[in-house]
C-alpha cells in the first residue's frame, strides 16, 4: 500500500512542477493586488476632496489655504496623515482573494510613523529610485512588505525640439536670443516650484505647518544647487524654462526652420487677456479667475496664494510660470538675467508680465530643478 | 520511515528554487543574454561544454548593494548538464565566470529549458530521475526601457510603474550602502565616469557630459573653466563625433570667455 502510494506521488512528481505556498506567498499575492490601490492613493492624494477646514482632522498637515489639491499628490505628509486614518477615508485597502478579504496597511515601522523619505544619493545604491516613500505594507498574520512608492508626480518631460532662448523681440528691444536643440537628450522639468515641504525633507528640519505648500525662497544658489542634487538633479536653467513655457506654433515640426515666439504661456495672442485690460484701464482689478493664471500685485485682495494651482501651466506641462513667487535660474547665455520678471510684486498692467523677461535678482525667488537622464 | 527518507530530497530541491526565487526578486535588469537560444527550448548544444544564458543585476540589502549573478548551464551530453549561479562585481562581465564560487549549484541534469521574457524567468530542470524541476520568479524591479513622451515622469518604468520593491518580510535598517561616488564639491574634471564598466550609473550627484566623455557631479557648462554648454546636434557642422578642434560650432560659453580645446574637449577660458 504504501509502495503503490509512493509510486503515485512520484510519477505525480516528476510530471507536475514542485509547487510552494507559504504564508508569504498569499501576502505577496495580496500585496500586488492591492498595489493599483496604493499607487493611486500615493499619486493622486486626496481624490475625494477631502482637504477641508471644516472636517480636516490631520495634525500631521493642517490645514492651510495655500494647499492646492496638486500638492497633495506624492506627498508624504498626506500619505501618512492616511495611514493613519485622519485624511477622512479608511486608512487602509481591501483586497479579496478568492473567498477571503484582506485589510492592506502601511505599518508604523518608522521613527517618524508610516513612512520615511529616502533618495538614492542618502542610501547609497545604485538601483534604487532617485527618491520616494519608504513604506512598509502589510497584511495582519501574513507578513509585511517593505518597498518605496517612488516620486512620479514631479517632473514632466521637455520633448525633444529646435527651441529659442529669449524674450519675444518688440519694436524698440532687442533680447538676447540663440537657437538651440535638447535632440537626443532626455530631460525632465520640475513642475512646480521647490517648497518649502521639499526642503524640509532635505535639511530634515520641520517647516511651519501652514507655509508647507510655499515656494522655499530663502535658499542661496549653493544650497539650492545643493538640493537639486541630492535629487539627483540641476537648478532649473533659463533657456530650458523659455523652451517649456514658449508653445510651440506646430507641434508636430520638432526641428522648424524660424521660431515666433508667444508672450504669454497659454495663448499666442496678449489680446483679450486680462493684462490688456489691465494696460488699458487704469481702474481694472484682477478677479480669482484671473489670479488663477498668473498671481499678479492686487490678487492677494481676492483671491490666497496656493503655489500648485494648475491654472497657471504651460505647454509641457509645468505650472506656476507667471506670477507667483519670482524664479531664480542658472542661465549661462546670459548671466546677469537670472530671474523671472514676472511675479506676484508685479502689477497686472506691467509689461514684465512676459515670458523670457528677466533681470539680475529679487527680493525673494523661488526655483525649480530639472534631470537630465542618460541612457 | 523510508518513504519519508525517500522525499527529503524533493524538498531539498524544492527548497533550491525557493533560493533562487528569493536571490532574484530583486533582479533591475537582465543583461549579457545569450542570443543563441530561444525561449522554452531544450539547450543541446555544444554539448558538454559552458554556456552562460544571461547575467542579470540584483541588489542586497546594505551595506552591500548592487550585485550581478551570472547564470551558467553545462549543456547536457554523454555526461550530465549542471547549472550555477555565480555572484560577480557589477562592473564586471560575465565571461569565463563558471568556475567561480557558486552561490547556487545543481548537477545531474538530463535537460535544461530558459525562458526570460519580460519580467519573468522560467527554469525547467530534468534530473536524473526524470523529475522535473520547474522554477519559476517574477522580476518585480525590473526596469523597462521607455521613449518618453509629453508629460512623462523622469522615474522609470517597472514592473510595478511608480513601485520598488525590497524583499517580503525583509527589514530595513537604514543602514547606508556604499555604491555611489563622487562628492558634491566635485568640479571638472573629476570623476569621469563610463556606462560600459557601471560607474557613471554610481554617480552620486549627477552625470554631465563634455564631448564624448561623462563625469559624474554638478554642472557648471558655460563657466569660467568648465566645459562649454551644448548647443545641440542641429547646429553641428560635421557629421563626426564632435571634435573642439575640428568643429566648435554646437557649443558655448558665457559672454567674455571663449573656448580653449583640451583635446576633444571644449572648455570656457
Amino acid at each position: 500500500m504504501v509502495l503503490a502510494f509512493l509510486s503515485f506521488y512520484l510519477w505525480q512528481s516528476a510530471s507536475s512542477p514542485v509547487v510552494v505556498t507559504s504564508e508569504e506567498d498569499r501576502m505577496t499575492e495580496v500585496v500586488l493586488s492591492a498595489m493599483p490601490q496604493l499607487l493611486e492613493r500615493w499619486q493622486e492624494g486626496d481624490r475625494e476632496g477631502k482637504f477641508k477646514k471644516t472636517s480636516w482632522a490631520c495634525g500631521n498637515l493642517p490645514f492651510s489655504p495655500h494647499v492646492a489639491p496638486a500638492f497633495l499628490k506624492c506627498q508624504p505628509r498626506y500619505l501618512e496623515c492616511w495611514a493613519k486614518g485622519e485624511a477622512g477615508v479608511p486608512g487602509f485597502l481591501s483586497v479579496t482573494l478568492g473567498d477571503t478579504k484582506y485589510e492592506v496597511r502601511l505599518r508604523k515601522s518608522f521613527p517618524e510613523g508610516h513612512l520615511q523619505w529616502v533618495t538614492r544619493s542618502e542610501l547609497g545604491r545604485a538601483d534604487l529610485p532617485i527618491a520616494g516613500a519608504l513604506v512598509d505594507v502589510e497584511v495582519k498574520g501574513l507578513g509585511h512588505w517593505p518597498m518605496i512608492l517612488e516620486d512620479t508626480c514631479r517632473d514632466t518631460y521637455l520633448p525633444e525640439r529646435i527651441y529659442s532662448y529669449g524674450a519675444r523681440p518688440e519694436r524698440d528691444t532687442r533680447p538676447v536670443e540663440m537657437m538651440w536643440d535638447n535632440i537626443g537628450r532626455k530631460i525632465f522639468i520640475d513642475k512646480f516650484l521647490v517648497s518649502k515641504a521639499d526642503v524640509e525633507l532635505w535639511r530634515k528640519k520641520p517647516a511651519p505647518s501652514n507655509e508647507l505648500a510655499l515656494p522655499a525662497i530663502d535658499l542661496t544658489v549653493k544650497e539650492q544647487e545643493a538640493y537639486c542634487a541630492w535629487r539627483g538633479a540641476r537648478r532649473m536653467e533659463a533657456a530650458l524654462f523659455d523652451a517649456a513655457t514658449m508653445t510651440p506654433a506646430d507641434l508636430s515640426r520638432p526641428t522648424p526652420e524660424f521660431i515666433v515666439k508667444p508672450w504669454l504661456p497659454w495663448t499666442r495672442d496678449r489680446r483679450g487677456t486680462f493684462f490688456e485690460k489691465a494696460l488699458q484701464n487704469p481702474d481694472w482689478k484682477p478677479t480669482a479667475t484671473d489670479c488663477s493664471l498668473a498671481f499678479v500685485a492686487g490678487c492677494e485682495k481676492v483671491a490666497t496664494y496656493q503655489p500648485h494651482h494648475t491654472d497657471n501651466v504651460a505647454w509641457s506641462g509645468i505650472f506656476q510660470v507667471l506670477g507667483g513667487e519670482a524664479e531664480i535660474f542658472r542661465n549661462p547665455i546670459e548671466p546677469d538675467h537670472v530671474v523671472r520678471l514676472s511675479s506676484r510684486r508685479l502689477p497686472a498692467n506691467d509689461d514684465g508680465h512676459q515670458l523670457g523677461r528677466r533681470v539680475g535678482r529679487a527680493i525673494a525667488a523661488g526655483f525649480r530643478c530639472y534631470r537630465e537622464v542618460f541612457p | 520511515m523510508k518513504w519519508l527518507l525517500l522525499l527529503m530530497p524533493l524538498y531539498a530541491m524544492a527548497e533550491e528554487g525557493d533560493d533562487w526565487t528569493k536571490r532574484w526578486f530583486t533582479v533591475s535588469e537582465v543583461v549579457e543574454r545569450h542570443e543563441g537560444y530561444e525561449n522554452n527550448e531544450s539547450i543541446k548544444k555544444p554539448e558538454g561544454t559552458w554556456q552562460l544564458l544571461y547575467g542579470v543585476i540584483r541588489t542586497e540589502d546594505a551595506p552591500v548593494g548592487l550585485m550581478k549573478d551570472c547564470l551558467w548551464v553545462k549543456v547536457p551530453s554523454d555526461h550530465d548538464g549542471e547549472l550555477r549561479i555565480i555572484p560577480v562585481n557589477p562592473s564586471k562581465t560575465c565571461a569565463k565566470t563558471w568556475e567561480e564560487k557558486a552561490a547556487i549549484e545543481l548537477r545531474g541534469l538530463k535537460s535544461i529549458q530558459s525562458l526570460q521574457e519580460g519580467s519573468e524567468a522560467k527554469l525547467w530542470l530534468t534530473l536524473a530521475s526524470g523529475r522535473v524541476l520547474a522554477w519559476k520568479t517574477r522580476f518585480i524591479n525590473k526596469v523597462n526601457e521607455r521613449t518618453p513622451v509629453l508629460y512623462d515622469s523622469s522615474a522609470r518604468s517597472r514592473s510595478y510603474p511608480g513601485a520598488f520593491f525590497f524583499a517580503p518580510n525583509s527589514d530595513i535598517t537604514g543602514a547606508k550602502a556604499r555604491d555611489l561616488i563622487g562628492e558634491i564639491t566635485d568640479e571638472y574634471p573629476k570623476n569621469l565616469c563610463s556606462f560600459k564598466d557601471g560607474t557613471c550609473q554610481r554617480c552620486r550627484w549627477g552625470i554631465y557630459k563634455v564631448a564624448t566623455d561623462y563625469f559624474c557631479g554638478v554642472d557648471h557648462c558655460g563657466e569660467k573653466n568648465q566645459p562649454a554648454c551644448l548647443r545641440g546636434v542641429r547646429w553641428q557642422r560635421t557629421r563626426d563625433e564632435f571634435s573642439c578642434r575640428t568643429d566648435d560650432s554646437y557649443i558655448y560659453c558665457g559672454p567674455g570667455l571663449r573656448v580653449e580645446c583640451e583635446g576633444e574637449r571644449a572648455i570656457c577660458r
